[in-house]
């Protein structure tokens, strides 16, 4: 169906320009986002085996770990050779109480779960943990099933961050519900950043600077990628009630933002909240996901494809994976979310990206549903060596954005009408999500195309801060086989213009 | 590894009948009827393993049917059924149970069922572990409710379930049908419309399988008459895809007259007087899928279907099917979940031989213990995960709460688990609720827990300067299921620093140093002397002083054996 609607605009695209240069047959087959990159999913390890993954960690030993919402931490060899090899799974753990987060450190696996952080570890060489010590749990748990904990690696100091589901949609009956939490070396648990609603996942930017994804709720209009700055406020007032048992660690609790039915505005906010920080890139609800997950950097220096330093996000409701490019605007974080993979076999929540450039996922359709039709995945997606045509990165300029590409473009397609946008943004309030409002339809233009075809300039009147600007652009060919991009489409967050007023 | 109890028939062993051709005085193994390839009715009846429950806690049949009822009894207990004529005065049937236990011995050699007693209707065999049998009966002809237990001793009290026999005849006379053919968007006015076809239901139920081969774009009107014996409110039920309405006389009762799926029962409610009432329901399918669902709630009838398509019955949320955890292998299990009755930090251990705890690790301290099954994780592992339930039962709990405290003297009372309050300000407009939560007491730290070979927790924590460790073991002892828990204090404790071991029951000793700490439970102190204080209303404490380094084993044991072999 995909393909067909593609070289049906496709058509209407040629018919459109007329342009010679890029008729293709009328029965090629356009390039399919398998053509680039692999799925491969593993069987269970025995027919009543559950991975509901939640969190993945790399073993020194080649390992590959997961932790589940069951409670299991299952260690797979020849995870990277498999189905060549055989996958060996082993339980190494069980019974833990829902962990989402996985990290290794100086023979320890530390999971965070709902009670806390434990560490495992295997004394007598049997295989299974023995040693189960809780390394901090600085924090509350009700009993209510929505107060998910996720937590992330370490980070270069040794730290560790847990991050706090408020008890239910809007309260937050207990301590710290609704925080980031940071967990140090010495296992104590210190309040790090407020305003949470119900995160996904939570990770790190190739700079090492902490994001965490948030479910689209109240005071979220949409989902979206946000960024952990220490001491900032997030934008869900609801946990802001332990500001008074967090003592002097994280400062006085923000203002609060407007209660009123009508909402407010998340740029309007910015100016009455000094430490709000708004979301780096919105995930637009409903349009690339549903339920936003864990979170990798790639790391590999090419491994993994052309996107060197980019984030992965996993995507539960839709069965995705997202890439994002972030720039730093006015010292705000900001950028483009653009399709990556689809059609895993069920909701990914937990991410690994290997330095080798491997990408591991793992979730569950539990609670909520899924695309993917399974009840729980454990997959890997390889690069295939082929570079796929993209957008690769989209930057803000003072009067546009400029959009560099992993193939030379066809210069011939750079025009005008190859592009489409529109913008939005979304009611900050506290009723639960928002639709798209303030709507705009910005002219479009290119000013200027790269000698080598790797990049172009548009002119987009009028930019608006912090509106999501939606490009579509299905016009644009490659130069050397006449393609269109494999994702026409990305959605930059401009919460800063460069040059404007920060 | 988690076991899934899938429960599977097996046959009767040899040994249940040989058993009972020593013991039984009054031995008749029934033939099997003459019918018996042949019954109106088949029920299958299952033990739930470690739950001392049966899986079904009412069925039903029609009166007079004769009935086949397949027993199986996968538990590890020995388990029997016994169903009973009604009397006003027992019915339940625990009165009945109590009456065998009286027995005695006697009860004994009649595998706990007095098969003269002429209220039973029908009674098993002491079923084995992992036994079945096969249970034929006539269903009294008089409607009305019938309770089955078990008699082995203890076991009534959870198990038991009531046999309904209701008149089952379907409710509609007279059902016809008219069927019209045409394209439409809502209910036509089918008065005004000529059928393409009429017909008459035998069956009494509602059923679009009278317009079978039909592709689309028709409409059906059935027709029927409800006979009633007592004037009542009804409710009544409707689903279809796509429009339909149900009439009673003349008046309309449920509208669901638009195009789209089945979707949950619509609900429109109605008094009806004694007598014949005109049922009519008009539907009409546009294109795609079909069905009509209809159905009617009452006191006296309860939920009875007019439709052969079974609609979905309102407000039964099927709850999580049973996931039940037991302790494989000779070890343990310990299982970290929410459960009832304990702070969100509890951890549960399942040990071998069928005994239980669950261990509060935002307090410290045991939150109580159980015997039979360890855990149902139906309702922690699926859904969003609304926590684990103990699936066994006899649960004590005593002593909970803090379990180390300094008193300045014995009058100080044992103060409670932290809880703390704050203001909460969820809205700036509508502010200033108040909670409670658990906070964490400033003089314990949690340290978590190592396994040993036989995967037995021993759990670790810190109170003030001292190193606790806190580990159990199950036993037997005068074949009574007993805990022997061992709880090693390290370090230089403050002045004055006790331990609370009980807080239940009359904590009177007898002889050999058995507390009664109430629910059928004594408790044993080993390695410190017990101070038993009164703290006012009657109740008592038990408690030790911690002077220095400490090792107390506590015994816990059941007065009395669960009931039943076990295999």
């Amino acid at each position: 169906m995909k393909s067909i609607l593609s070289s049906l605009s496709f058509w209407i695209l040629v018919t459109a320009l007329s342009h010679a240069s890029f008729i293709l047959a009328q029965d090629e087959e356009l390039p399919q986002e398998s053509d680039y990159y692999t799925i491969t999913t593993f069987d269970p390890p025995s027919e009543d085996a559950v991975i509901e993954g939640g969190g993945i960690e790399l073993m020194p030993d080649g390992k590959v770990a997961v932790c589940t919402r069951r409670g299991q931490i299952w260690t797979v060899e020849n995870a990277f050779e498999y189905p060549a090899k055989p996958a060996k799974w082993n339980l190494f753990a069980e019974y833990l109480h829902e962990p989402l987060g996985l990290a290794w450190r100086d023979g320890w696996l530390y999971s965070v779960q709902r009670p806390d952080v434990t560490r495992m570890k295997d004394e007598d060489g049997d295989g299974r943990a023995d040693l189960f010590e809780v390394f901090a749990d600085g924090w509350g748990i009700s009993g209510n099933y929505h107060e998910y904990n996720f937590g992330s690696r370490f980070d270069k100091d040794g730290n560790l961050y847990a991050i706090l589901c408020l008890t239910g949609s809007f309260t937050s009956n207990t301590q710290y519900r609704g925080w980031v939490m940071k967990i140090t070396p010495e296992g104590e648990t210190i309040p790090f950043a407020c305003g949470v609603r119900s995160p996904g996942g939570i990770g790190f930017n190739a700079e090492g600077d902490i994001f965490y994804t948030d479910n689209q709720g109240a005071w979220n209009g949409s989902s979206s990628l946000k960024w952990v700055k220490p001491g900032s406020f997030q934008g869900n007032p609801n946990g802001n009630v332990w500001f008074e048992t967090a003592g002097d660690v994280i400062g006085d609790p923000p203002p609060h933002p407007p209660y009123t039915k009508e909402g407010s505005r998340t740029a309007t906010e910015r100016e009455n909240i000094p430490t709000y920080i708004p979301p780096a890139v919105v995930l637009p609800h409903g349009k690339v996901g549903n339920s936003p997950t864990g979170i990798e950097p790639d790391l590999s220096g090419g491994k993994f494809g052309p996107f060197e330093g980019q984030l992965f996000v996993g995507e539960q409701t839709h069965s995705k994976v997202h890439r994002v490019f972030l720039e730093k605007v006015n010292g705000i974080y900001q950028g483009a979310i653009i399709p990556f993979l689809e059609g895993f076999d069920s909701g990914n929540i937990g991410l690994l990206l290997t330095e080798d450039g491997v990408l591991f996922t793992s979730g569950s359709n539990r609670g909520w549903g899924a695309r993917g039709t399974r009840n729980w995945n454990f997959e890997r997606v390889n690069w295939t060596g082929r570079t796929p045509f993209e957008i690769h990165e989209m930057r803000a300029r003072e009067d546009g954005f400029e959009l560099t590409f992993t193939e030379p473009i066809d210069p011939a397609t750079a025009v005008d009408a190859s592009f489409e946008m529109s913008a939005y943004t979304y009611i900050y309030q506290k009723a639960y999500g928002s639709p798209e409002v303030d709507k705009l339809q910005p002219t479009v233009s290119v000013t200027s195309v790269a000698e080598d075809g790797r990049s172009l300039v548009l002119k987009v009147e009028p930019l608006t801060k912090g509106h999501v600007h939606e490009l579509h652009a299905r016009g644009l060919r490659s130069a050397s086989k006449g393609h269109p991009l494999l994702h026409p489409s990305a959605y930059y967050t401009l919460n800063e213009i460069p040059g404007g007023d920060s | 590894m988690m076991e899934l109890i899938s429960p599977s028939r097996i046959a009767f062993p040899a040994i249940a009948l040989s058993l009972l051709v020593l013991f039984s005085t009054n031995l008749a193994i029934a033939e099997p009827p003459s019918w018996s390839g042949s019954p109106d009715a088949t029920l299958t009846l299952k033990t739930l393993p470690g739950m001392m429950r049966y899986d079904l806690d009412e069925v039903e049949v029609e009166p007079g049917a004769r009935v086949k009822l397949v027993l199986e009894n996968p538990d590890d207990l020995q388990h029997n059924l016994v169903l009973l004529k009604s009397d006003p005065e027992d019915k339940d049937g625990q009165k009945f149970a109590q009456g065998v236990f009286t027995l005695g011995e006697k009860a004994i050699e009649m595998g706990w069922v007095p098969r003269d007693d002429p209220r039973i209707i029908v009674a098993s065999q002491l079923l084995d572990p992992q036994g079945s049998e096969d249970l034929y009966f006539v269903a009294p002809e008089e409607p009305g409710d019938y309770p089955y237990v078990c008699t082995v001793p203890g076991h009534a009290l959870l198990m038991r379930g009531i046999l309904r026999v209701r008149n089952q005849v379907p409710l509609l006379k007279e059902l016809t049908y008219s069927i019209y053919e045409g394209e439409w968007d809502k209910l036509p006015d089918f008065s005004q419309l000529e059928p393409v076809k009429t017909g008459k239901l035998e069956s009494g139920l509602i059923d679009l399988d009278v317009a079978k081969g039909k592709k689309g774009g028709f409409g059906v009107v059935f027709e029927g008459k409800l006979e009633l014996e007592k004037a009542e409110n009804f409710s009544f039920y409707l689903a279809s895809d796509d429009g339909a309405r149900i009439i009673v006389d003349g008046e309309g009762v449920v509208d669901n007259d638009r195009i789209g799926p089945m979707g949950n029962p619509k609900e429109g409610k109605v008094k009806l007087q004694e007598g014949i009432h005109e049922i009519r329901v008009p539907y009409f399918e546009k294109s795609g899928n079909r069905g009509l669902s209809v159905a009617l709630k009452s006191k006296s009838l309860g939920w009875v279907d007019l439709s052969a398509q079974k609609a979905k019955k309102k407000a039964q949320k099927a709850p999580p099917k049973p996931i039940l955890l037991t302790a494989r292998n000779g070890e343990a299990i310990t299982h970290r979940a929410f459960l009832p009755d304990a702070n969100p930090r509890a951890i549960g251990v399942g040990y071998p031989g069928r005994v239980n705890l669950a261990w509060d690790a935002d307090v410290m301290n045991l939150a109580y213990v159980w015997r039979g099954g360890f855990m149902d994780v139906g309702g922690h592992w699926n859904g969003r995960g609304s926590g684990s339930q103990p699936a066994g039962f006899d649960r004590v709990k005593t002593g909970a709460g803090l379990p180390m405290q300094v008193l300045e003297s014995l009058d100080e009372p044992w103060q409670p688990d932290t809880m703390a309050t704050i203001r909460y300000e969820r809205d700036v407009a509508d502010p200033q609720k108040e909670i409670s939560y658990v906070a964490k007491h400033p003089d314990y730290r949690f340290r978590g827990y190592r396994l040993d070979q036989k995967r037995f927790p021993t759990f670790l924590y810190q109170y003030r300067d001292l190193e606790v460790s806190d580990r159990s073991e199950p036993n037997l002892i005068d074949d009574s299921e007993a805990l022997v828990r061992t709880v090693t204090i390290a370090g230089d404790p403050a002045q004055h620093t006790y331990f609370r071991i009980a807080d239940t029951g009359s904590l009177s000793a007898d002889d050999a140093g058995w507390f009664d700490v109430g629910s059928e439970m004594v408790l044993r102190i080993e390695g410190a002397e017990p101070i038993v204080r009164e703290v006012g209303g009657g109740r008592k404490e038990l408690l030790v002083a911690i002077e220095g380094d400490t090792t107390l084993t506590l015994t816990y044991r059941w007065l009395r054996p669960i009931g039943g072999k076990v295999k």
